[in-house]
């Protein structure tokens, strides 16, 4: 396994899904700074969570939410 | 609720300009009835209550609204931009913490070129590679990616609710990860 340093794939993982604390991530976030190859694992990591987000079986919403929101936009300064 | 037909067979992701540059509200529409149900799903995984889910889900889709022209195409789908946004304002706001973001949209092309694909076919089959992706895991390696990205979970908390020992986590993880990265690669 090539870790790039000090971050391994399973860190990565839980950067992208945000379940590091405020510190794990910091640590995280700066080293890839640094290392594009570790970006790049960043940028697959988030696309796969998008991609689970839009494949969720679609929640129950209010019908007038749409309108609420509209709403609320227009009354926003 | 049904979805109006203009525009509907546009992709998502090019609905965004049309909000950015002209404030198209059926093409926020379309979006809204897309992604706001899903993305409240997503958020109901955190057990924040239906009204917090809902609410941050209001606020997900007036940043789309609102910052329209940030979203660019040609790096980043939507979904995932999307999935940022709701994994930051969570975070924010319900664990109280600022996450420290780091803008990778410029590294994207670690597997593919996105010039050498059909953005339009791309876009759609996303979720249905990722889906065929997720099915060939192991039951086991399925189960802490789902605990991953579905309940934020630290790698001892995985390790917590599975019974498992922590080395034996982490590399689940790792080996879901890989196993993910090469069947998407393989395919796009």
């Amino acid at each position: 396994m090539k870790t790039y340093g000090i971050i391994p794939d399973e860190w990565i993982v839980s950067y992208a899904s945000g379940a590091l604390s405020e510190a794990h991530a910091l640590v995280v976030a700066s080293h890839c700074h640094f290392h594009p190859e570790l970006q790049g694992k960043i940028a697959d990591t988030e696309e796969i969570g998008g991609a689970l987000m839009a494949s969720s079986n679609p929640a129950p919403f209010s019908n007038i939410l749409f309108e609420e929101l509209m709403t609320k936009i227009d009354e926003l300064p | 609720m049904d979805e109006p037909s203009t525009l509907s067979n546009i992709s998502h992701g090019q609905l965004v300009p049309l909000i950015a540059n002209d404030k198209n509200k059926e093409a926020f529409r379309i979006l809204f009835y897309y992604f706001a149900p899903r993305l409240k799903s997503y958020l109901l995984n955190f057990n924040i209550g239906d009204q917090k889910a809902e609410d941050l889900t209001q606020e997900v889709m007036i940043t789309l609204w609102h910052k329209a022209e940030k979203f660019d195409p040609e790096k980043a789908k939507l979904s995932t931009w999307l999935f940022r946004i709701a994994r930051n304002k969570y975070i924010d706001q319900v664990r109280k913490q600022k996450y420290p973001e780091l803008n990778v949209d410029d590294h994207v092309a670690t597997m593919v070129a996105p010039e050498k694909t059909d953005q339009k076919l791309e876009k759609k089959q996303t979720s249905t590679l990722i889906q065929s992706a997720m099915e060939k895991l192991s039951l086991e390696q399925k189960v802490v990616i789902d605990l991953s990205f579905f309940k934020e979970l630290s790698h001892s908390q995985i390790a917590q609710e599975t019974g498992l020992p922590l080395g034996t986590v982490k590399t689940r993880i790792r080996t879901a990860f890989k196993a993910l990265r090469v069947e998407l690669g393989d395919k796009r």
